[in-house]
């Protein structure tokens, strides 16, 4: 069964719409489906420590694989020891492996 | 293979490209073959409750004589039997959930995403 | 458009892309996505659509900078032309293949009609034909 792999780039801070989609990612985790979020560009904001982000923070709850774009972070100067609980820097290539692996990959 | 797909952003082509370019897209794919089903998400639930052409824009003395037209496109999706879903809690959200959708468009709720999105091999989120 | 006909369609990854060069981070986070696509030693095909056929809008120029006090050469400002040509070379060396189709009448509209020769002409018929024959389709929208 294919994992499900949701690219961000919206930010909840900027953008509404990120309501609906972290909905839809906490309930098809919810539901028993293999959700991961890759953040990047002004995604990786909320998943700094100090960053204050009640509908971000729901999705730190659920069994979601977080990664955060190494290279978005350090563009925002965000270190890895700066990230939330559960989330971890990774390269722009976990995108690219969940495609190879045959994941649903969801640009939000 | 399924090809959901997801139409998020709404009015921002429609006078200038004379179609919402991913409705449009939509259509193509569908008459190259695509087995395509389509989700409107957002502001673009709007376009489940049109039913006129939109206006044609004026300026100085140039006027659009081919306004897009929805309700012919989404006529065209159901002649070609590709499933469109629009979300009651986005209709709700926006006032429109007493207003009539378009023939053949469904209207689903939030929990019924998980089989639309789970009965997809691909999700197109354009 | 004739599609590469060595592409291995089980290691084939397809990108649908939007957006014309200089006016949003996505762009730039696309090209990184191709990179690493051609790491992975996957074939690529891209369907630019609307905005993104500039991307590959041969007439791009760059230019200097003077508030850095940096001339034309100095400043080598990024276009969008170069890297669609720098990752057709990465990928000629990996023996990849890397097929760039610009939807037809978007070029059209624009009027972005001289395109590097990397790029192609085509349709959603394209799109839907190397979607259908590839491993995996990642669509990158608009906002």
């Amino acid at each position: 069964m294919p994992n499900y792999l949701f690219v961000q780039s919206q930010d909840p801070y900027t953008d509404r719409v990120t309501d609906d989609q972290f909905s839809l990612m906490t309930q098809l985790a919810s539901e028993g489906k293999e959700v991961s979020i890759f953040l990047t560009q002004n995604g990786v904001i909320p998943a700094a420590f100090q960053a204050k982000c009640a509908a971000f923070d729901k999705l730190l709850d659920h069994t979601i694989k977080i990664y955060a774009d190494r290279f978005s972070l350090e563009q925002r100067q965000i270190a890895e020891s700066d990230l939330k609980r559960n989330i971890e820097s990774a390269e722009i290539h976990v995108v690219v492996q969940a495609m190879l692996a045959g994941d649903k990959v969801i640009w939000n | 293979m399924k090809i959901l797909q997801v139409i998020q952003s709404a009015f921002r082509t429609l006078v200038e490209e004379q179609d919402d370019t991913i409705v449009w897209l939509s259509e193509n794919l569908r008459c190259a073959g695509a087995d395509i089903s389509v989700l409107l998400r957002g502001h673009a639930c709007l376009y489940a409750v049109q039913n006129r052409v939109q206006p044609a824009l004026h300026l100085g003395d140039w006027v659009q004589t081919q306004p897009a037209d929805l309700t012919r496109d989404f006529a065209n999706l159901t002649d070609f039997k590709v499933p469109v879903y629009v979300v009651e809690e986005d209709l709700r959200e926006r006032g429109l959930a007493d207003k009539k959708c378009l023939p053949g468009i469904q209207v689903i709720s939030k929990k019924q995403l998980t089989e639309v999105y789970e009965s997809a091999d691909q999700i197109w989120n354009w | 458009m004739e599609l590469g006909e060595d592409m291995n369609e089980k290691t084939t990854l397809t990108f649908a892309f939007m957006d014309p060069p200089f006016e949003s981070e996505r762009t730039v986070t696309f090209f990184r996505l191709l990179d690493s696509a051609l790491d992975h030693g996957a074939n690529i095909h891209v369907f630019a659509y609307e905005g993104a056929v500039s991307l590959g809008f041969s007439k791009q120029q760059a230019h200097g900078n003077g508030m850095h006090n940096r001339d034309t050469h100095e400043e080598n400002h990024p276009l969008t032309k170069d890297w669609i040509s720098a990752l057709r070379s990465k990928a000629d060396s990996l023996q990849l293949d890397f097929n760039w189709v610009n939807c037809g009448l978007c070029v059209d509209e624009r009027g972005v009609l001289e395109s590097v020769h990397e790029c192609k002409r085509g349709s959603p018929a394209d799109f839907w034909q190397c979607a259908a024959a590839s491993l995996n389709t990642l669509v990158i929208g608009t906002r």
